[in-house]
């Protein structure tokens, strides 16, 4: 009979206290690395919620906030840029293409996005992914919309169906631009990014619902038809932000200092990457809580652990008195309690793991569908290994304090165990 | 002093717990083969001297020789090893793991002793052999020894004490928790297959009437002087 | 005719008024904090970097003395090895191209690096009067620019900041890294001085 047989067996015979253990660790270690996993799927969809664009241009701002409303579309911009100011910084020698971005309006609680067939061509997120068709094609005549895949989904629309965009951002006023209903001509492919939650019309368009509106409101009695509108001059005065590729990396900082300087009007350049970094730090203190919260989970377990062991020790008298007198030694003793610590810690750690997995195939494609935060299910990485390392080494060494108390008491009770 | 004669032989031996409590034993011995009841009130050193003589705790001077070799001396595991190759030990209860079968609980010490291992051959043969002999019936050796009656599990402690022929059996009260017939029978037993392994027996007891069994009945009280109260010490 | 855009680039950069405002953090002059700009692209990297010039040299008027001159000596030279100061990955295989360093004035800014009262006391101290009045007036950059030429951008995913062992007034360096990979910024500082690229 091995040693390890042996401590198998005495744990066996107290299973239900040691199952416990290791199911207290277990659930730590996975909430601790789902957490993480959540972290960095977060920060990774974050970060590829838009890619491929050198530069975001909108009026004076901080870049967090022109960030969030070109991109994310929370919050509105406090000005907008004038068009002359749009066409000269289109005109710049360093620019590849410009992608303008007009915001105001929703549809049932989605925001409308006027902008140009472009956006579809040269919007890229997670790592230079285009934007793809789910179903139809891109803007084309005066009155199409393509939307987004949430917009789709929730609202139920197929190419070829009508709708009504309303002014403001609120839901509710559905009556508002009701006279010229758009035609959905295109669905795009999810991307779990803000893009699946817009409604995507033409330039021309915004500024066509708005001839007959003046300073938000409609003018009394003034309804000019549909196509009167499209024979009049729908140059939009406007744009709210416009997204910007460059021909050469290089020229970034130069034409970012060029917009930013600009003369004519109060303008500021971002680089997405950047502001996106700026913003996860300020998310990232609640993401960092969060881990440390998980992280002390597991020592709460691990402290469970060495308050399982000791309390064990007790029940556990008789057997070190049978073994000491049957030739162990008081490291032998020891080196059982170190070992049945770190086989729960070890248990507790794969069950963890088990646990995740099991977590990550069900709740994933929920989370992707839910939140659009989409998780790759990949082999535990270095830093998984490193904390189920750590979770293992600990629980050895929680070991330490029983197995500490045991020699002791090994040496003091001796052989004479009446109890 | 030692030779062949001598199981174990105790000089001049004396050893102190923290506070002053101690245990002076002058001079003790134990022949070859020889069954020795050492008897002495509760709370009288009996499991200072046991630990002593097993090598559990360590004389502050003095010598004890166990089968010529003096295990004062002896450090660390070496002790241990020691221990188990030369003596076979029951104690009053409690002797096994309950959730070890019986035959199981038998071969714990061939597990940490070579010397028992090598003399043994077949392991679980042998287990049997003195499971049978102390009158265990087949049935009972793959049950789980908790499931065994006390008397029964004195018995199966019996067969892991002789299990590999170790030189001398201590024994702290293994009858106590038996009633008197049971006791006999029990002693009966264990006296047979000390006969066939050649091995000495120390018996600690408070039960005079015991006595008429063993060669020699020696009272703990004239070779040994308690200062203070080590028993109370070594529970605190 | 690619290098000679490159030398263009170098050029606007850091001739004429380099010292114009910068879009990032640069508003606010602040001692120990700096700057440092990477754009990677094609098989050449840039990099600028812009700091203050006490985080390099330890004071910002016109150097006077000879201890002062020398200062800005060691600082130059320094300055000159960029494969110390900005570490990259050895299978980049990145050579220095060109190199170019100026010290200059920055006009108009915001002082942070200490209140009013600190200054008056500062003149009672071993600061001559005319020191402390030109610390006063002014505060100067350095901008440094660099050109390399590397085998295999790939393999740039890392930068470790020598900087901070050879300048021990520098604190920390805002970090902005543009390649075919994407944006990346950050801050390194003293205790943390690799920067790595997503």
């Amino acid at each position: 009979m091995s040693l390890m047989r042996l401590a198998l067996l005495s744990l066996w015979n107290r299973r239900l206290t040691a199952i416990l253990t290791i199911l207290g660790i277990a659930l730590s270690v996975t909430l601790f690395l789902s957490v993480e996993k959540l972290r960095t799927g977060a920060r990774e969809s974050f970060a590829n919620t838009i890619s491929g664009t050198d530069l975001i241009v909108g009026a004076r701002a901080g870049d967090v906030q022109l960030l969030l409303y070109s991109v994310f579309r929370i919050g509105n911009a406090t000005n907008n840029i004038t068009w002359e100011s749009y066409q000269d910084i289109a005109a710049r020698r360093e620019v590849d293409w410009i992608v303008p971005i007009s915001l105001g309006d929703s549809h049932r609680g989605y925001r409308v996005v006027g902008t140009t067939p472009g956006f579809f061509e040269h919007y890229r997120y997670r790592r230079d992914t285009e934007l793809r068709f789910a179903a139809g094609t891109t803007l084309d005549d005066l009155f199409d919309t393509v939307i987004g895949a949430d917009v789709a989904k929730a609202l139920g629309y197929a190419v070829g169906d009508r709708i009504v965009v309303s002014h403001g951002t609120g839901r509710g006023s559905e009556a508002g631009h009701d006279d010229k209903p758009f035609r959905v001509t295109g669905i795009l492919a999810r991307t779990g990014t803000p893009v699946d939650r817009a409604v995507y019309v033409g330039l021309e368009a915004i500024e066509a619902i708005h001839v007959d509106w003046q300073g938000g409101g409609r003018v009394e009695g003034l309804r000019i038809p549909v196509e009167r509108v499209r024979n009049m001059d729908l140059t939009p005065k406007t744009v709210t932000a416009a997204l910007v590729g460059l021909k050469s990396r290089i020229t970034t900082f130069r034409f970012q200092r060029f917009v930013n300087e600009y003369d004519a009007e109060p303008l500021t350049a971002i680089l997405p990457g950047v502001a996106l970094s700026n913003l996860w730090s300020l998310v990232g203190v609640a993401e960092r809580a969060l881990s440390a919260v998980s992280l002390m989970v597991i020592v709460t377990a691990l402290l469970g652990l060495v308050t399982t062991l000791l309390a064990s020790l007790e029940e556990r008298r008789r057997e070190m008195a049978i073994l000491r007198a049957n030739g162990a030694s008081p490291r032998t003793i020891s080196v059982l309690l170190t070992a049945e610590s770190g086989l729960i810690a070890l248990a507790g750690a794969l069950l963890g793991l088990a646990f995740l997995y099991g977590l990550l195939f069900t709740l994933q494609p929920l989370l992707d569908s839910r939140f659009g935060l989409y998780l790759k299910i990949d082999a535990p990485d270095l830093q998984d290994c490193t904390i189920l390392g750590i979770v293992v080494l600990a629980g050895i060494a929680a070991g330490f304090i029983p197995a500490w108390r045991a020699y002791r008491r090994s040496l003091a009770d001796g052989m004479s165990i009446r109890s | 002093m030692s030779n062949s004669e001598h199981a174990l032989s105790i000089r001049g031996t004396a050893f102190a717990w923290e506070g002053g409590f101690g245990l002076e034993i002058a001079a003790f011995d134990l022949h070859a083969r020889e069954r020795v009841l050492l008897l002495g009130p509760s709370g009288g050193g009996k499991s200072t001297f046991l630990n002593l003589v097993a090598g559990i705790t360590t004389p502050s001077r003095g010598q004890i020789d166990v089968l010529g070799t003096d295990i004062a001396q002896l450090r660390g595991s070496r002790v241990d090893r020691f221990r188990v190759d030369s003596f076979g030990i029951i104690f009053q209860m409690f002797n096994l793991m309950p959730w070890l079968s019986a035959i199981d609980n038998v071969l714990v010490p061939l597990r940490f002793s070579r010397l028992r291992r090598s003399r043994t051959g077949d392991a679980r043969a042998e287990a049997s052999r003195l499971l049978g002999a102390l009158g265990i019936e087949k049935t009972l050796f793959d049950q789980r020894a908790g499931t065994l009656s006390v008397g029964q599990q004195q018995r199966v402690a019996a067969a892991r004490a002789l299990i590999g022929g170790p030189g001398i059996i201590l024994a702290d009260e293994p009858t106590s928790a038996l009633d008197r017939a049971n006791a006999r029978a029990f002693l009966d037993l264990l006296f047979a297959e000390l006969e066939a392994a050649k091995a000495a027996l120390l018996m600690v007891s408070h039960d005079e009437t015991l006595a008429d069994a063993f060669d020699r009945v020696v009272r703990l009280d004239d070779i040994a002087r308690v200062t203070g109260n080590p028993e109370g010490s070594a529970a605190a | 005719m690619k290098s000679s855009i490159w030398l263009a680039v170098a050029f606007t950069t850091l001739g004429g008024v380099a010292f114009a405002e910068e879009t990032r953090h640069a508003d606010a002059h602040e001692h120990g904090h700096g700057t440092f700009q990477m754009v990677i692209e094609d098989d050449h990297a840039v990099i600028e970097i812009a700091v203050p010039a006490f985080d390099i040299i330890g004071f910002e008027h016109t150097p006077s003395t000879t201890a002062q001159r020398d200062a800005m000596a060691d600082a130059a030279a320094a300055l000159s090895r960029p494969n110390t100061l900005f570490a990259m990955p050895a299978a980049a295989g990145c050579a220095i191209g060109q190199i170019e360093i100026g010290f200059g004035a920055t006009g108009g800014h915001r002082h942070e690096h200490g209140d009013q009262d600190e200054h008056e006391e500062h003149a009672d101290d071993n600061h001559g009067k005319d020191d402390h009045e030109k610390d006063e007036e002014t505060h100067s950059e350095v901008k440094a620019f660099y050109l390399l030429a590397c085998k295999k951008t790939e393999a740039l995913n890392r930068i470790e900041f020598g900087y901070f062992d050879a300048f021990p007034e520098a604190e920390e360096l805002d970090v902005v890294i543009l390649s075919a990979a994407g944006q990346s910024a950050g801050e390194v500082d003293r205790d943390n001085k690799v920067f790595e690229i997503e």
